[in-house]
């Protein structure tokens, strides 16, 4: 296919124009009108305009095509070039002599532009041509102006996002950062949600975009730590009741964080990112707190996330106690020993530990 | 740059010059170039044949490509003579068509006469 198209501020646009005639002077007529200002190519009936047209599709702009030809006449044209899927992106005009109303009126059913008048007056084929391939070019620049601007829009949605993500992580990292965690904690604590989500059938129902935004709201599952007094929040040893009681209102304080936020408010995450907050120290059993939320009362994303946090608690150093092994980790998990679980999350963590596992290999913790 | 002798003739011959010269974009090299293929266009003896043969369809067809002709060098009255013959073949009238043919043949006559000095 010849590419011979001009530039017209940046844009490839389209230059010549078919002319399907079987007259020869109609064909000299018709070029010497448009010679000066566009490229001509000329077909004498109706098979060849098609080829032609194939043959040249990127750079027509019009074609101009006659009624009376042998071989194929323009109606045939017309049909032949509609099965081939032209759908008026090209612009067809009909000159003919022909006044048959049912030959016209098939016409304009079939995508003819305009009918134009044989013997032409200049100046009125050349106006209604030029008007036409005009709006047609006029088309073309604003569909890519649109879709110019909505990748811009896209990259600019991109950014704002990215920059979301980055305060969210800051903000969370910022008071895992008082308890002496390593800011790692609120990665892993993400990565292992989405992989709960993604990789089992936890996360049927859900789109990518949801399980995203969840994982993301995962970070935030501790930030009511930061109303915990440094004594409680880093004492080495056991916890008595007093301090356990104000250790297990980060829950609420959490939720209450986030609700202050207004931005935050705003986003689609903030169901997820409270629940989270409040709940993620729920038990499967009931005796979780701050709520007492039994079985189902737990979301499922909830319960991700908790699980998270015990798996990540169990095959870490804390300030109490040091790290278990994966497969100590992963059995006190089964056996109930550490937080409790509903059947689905233990199938769903069965399924995914294999992967959970190697995120910590294949990074430094 | 045609001489004014040679429009006189072509208007004499039933050719509205300023209408063909506008056609032309005011070509004249191009409007000389497209009157010598007048010469040698056998669309005439095709219609003559075809009336003869009492073929309908191919007079038809011949009288209509004729019409756009001499429509295109503004041969006024030739184009009209041609358009109403080409409706009457159209739906079958020979008798029509060949009636035609009376009014016709003279114009026809004299604009090759007038044509008969191209050199190219």
């Amino acid at each position: 296919m010849k590419l011979d198209v001009r530039k017209t501020g940046g844009i490839y646009m389209p230059d010549k124009i078919l002319i399907v005639e079987d007259d020869e002077i109609n064909r000299m007529v018709l070029s010497n009108i448009f010679g000066d200002s566009y490229d001509i190519i000329e077909a004498e009936n109706g098979e060849r305009g098609v080829e032609l047209l194939l043959e040249n599709i990127p750079s027509i702009c019009a074609v101009l095509l006659d009624v009376v030809m042998p071989v194929m006449d323009g109606m045939r044209f017309l049909e032949e070039i509609h099965s081939l899927g032209w759908n008026g992106g090209i612009p067809v005009f009909l000159i003919t002599s022909a006044s048959d109303t049912d030959v016209l009126s098939r016409a304009y059913e079939l995508g003819v532009m305009d009918v134009i008048a044989k013997p032409v007056v200049p100046y009125m084929v050349r106006r209604r041509v030029d008007s036409v391939i005009e709006l047609f070019k006029a088309r073309k620049r604003l569909r890519i102006r649109v879709e110019e601007q909505q990748q811009e829009i896209d990259a600019q949605a991109r950014k704002i996002i990215d920059l979301n993500l980055g305060m969210i992580e800051a903000l969370s990292t910022a008071v895992e950062f008082r308890s002496a965690e390593s800011g790692s904690h609120v990665r892993r604590i993400h990565d292992i949600t989405k992989t709960l989500l993604l990789d089992t059938e936890l996360g049927v129902g859900l789109s990518y975009e949801t399980i995203d935004m969840i994982a993301t709201a995962a970070i935030m599952h501790d930030v009511g730590k930061i109303a915990i007094p440094d004594a409680i929040l880093n004492k080495p040893g056991k916890l008595t009741k007093e301090e356990f009681d104000i250790m297990k209102t980060h829950t609420i304080r959490g939720g209450e964080f986030l609700e202050r936020i207004p931005q935050l408010r705003a986003q689609e995450a903030f169901k997820y990112a409270y629940d989270i907050a409040r709940h993620h120290h729920e038990r499967f059993d009931g005796n979780g707190y701050p709520d007492g939320l039994k079985g189902q009362e737990i979301p499922l994303y909830v319960q991700a996330v908790s699980l998270a946090d015990v798996y990540d608690a169990l095959v870490n150093d804390r300030v109490y106690k040091k790290a278990y092994s994966f497969d100590e980790a992963a059995r006190m998990i089964r056996e109930g020993e550490c937080g409790c679980f509903g059947p689905r999350l233990l199938g769903a963590f069965k399924a995914a530990e294999p992967k959970l596992r190697s995120l910590y290999q294949s990074r430094e913790i | 740059m045609v001489d004014k002798e040679l429009f006189l003739r072509l208007e004499e011959a039933g050719i509205d010059t300023n209408e063909a010269l506008s056609r032309m974009m005011g070509n004249e090299a191009l409007l000389m170039r497209i009157l010598s293929k007048l010469k040698t266009d056998k669309n005439y003896d095709s219609l003559r044949e075809s009336l003869s043969r009492d073929d309908a369809k191919g007079a038809f067809a011949a009288s209509h490509t004729l019409k756009g002709i001499y429509g295109n060098v503004s041969a006024t009255e030739l184009f009209r003579l041609f358009s109403e013959q080409t409706e009457l073949l159209r739906k079958g009238d020979l008798e029509g068509g060949k009636r035609l043919m009376k009014d016709i043949e003279p114009l026809y006559t004299k604009l090759m006469e007038a044509i008969k000095w191209e050199q190219a």
